[in-house]
């Protein structure tokens, strides 16, 4: 008789926890059409023209530490579901540095682009607003990285309760998602 | 049993980052080597490691299966 509140009670959370991923999903849905529009128009206005001068190997560099980005978040979440505090705290920061290093990136593939396709060309127009939405999202995930990573930090979340910890780190590898198919949108194809 | 879960899961990490690393790499040299009429292989490649980290990173099973971590 007395098992009847508490099985109730875990049945309640794991409900809630339900509504909060579909929610989640629900925008990250959305999120994925706007990509999807900024993507088509690069297509609809460029058809498959690249120019020589963009920097390849940047750009494979970025690649790879957003890739490297998505681990460490992931050996985050895996680390706080099993009560790793240490594990959390070390893969969050490690993330967000990392996040840090593909703007710095960005940042000089923009110097560099400015230079060889302004953003009044065909080519400049496609290349800076996709970077540019994308390098937000990347600013955007990296703080709300940043807020749970300082608000974790006294053990304020564990295996029973980490749903910051599991949202932000869904969200970016969302991030990580959209830039698998803007990479080789932007750099690969021609 | 917490550490041996734990370290599988750790694991299955560095399979699927290192799965992600050989596609990048392929896409690549697909796109160095053929400079033209590439586009049908980078689409496959890309919703490949889309597919990779919608399913181990981000548990997208978790939709039907709620339980699953």
């Amino acid at each position: 008789m007395s098992s009847l509140p508490l099985a109730h009670a875990g049945h309640s959370a794991l409900h809630r926890l339900s509504i909060n991923r579909l929610g989640l999903w629900l925008f990250i849905l959305s999120e994925s059409c706007l990509f999807a529009a900024v993507i088509s128009s690069r297509y609809y206005l460029q058809g498959l023209h690249r120019p020589a001068e963009l920097n390849q190997l940047l750009g494979l560099a970025i690649t790879a530490v957003l890739l490297l980005s998505s681990l460490s978040a992931y050996r985050a979440e895996t680390a706080i579901a099993h009560d790793d505090q240490r594990g959390f705290q070390r893969n969050m920061l490690v993330t967000i540095g990392l996040a840090g290093l593909f703007l710095v990136g960005v940042g000089v593939e923009w110097a560099e682009g400015f230079h060889f396709f302004p953003p009044s060309s065909g080519f400049g127009t496609a290349f800076f607003t996709l970077t540019g939405i994308h390098a937000f999202h990347v600013l955007s995930g990296a703080l709300v990285l940043s807020l749970v990573y300082l608000s974790g930090r006294g053990g304020r979340f564990g295996a029973k309760r980490y749903w910051p910890v599991e949202g932000s780190v869904k969200y970016w590898h969302f991030v990580d998602v959209a830039w698998v198919v803007i990479y080789p949108t932007l750099y690969l194809v021609s | 049993m917490q550490e041996s879960r734990l370290g599988t899961r750790l694991r299955l990490g560095v399979q699927v980052l290192i799965g992600l690393a050989v596609l990048t790499v392929t896409e690549y040299a697909i796109s160095a080597a053929l400079p033209r009429g590439a586009i049908f292989p980078l689409i496959v490649i890309a919703l490949a490691k889309a597919g990779l980290i919608l399913r181990y990173f981000m548990h997208m099973a978790q939709l039907w299966r709620p339980e699953e971590h």
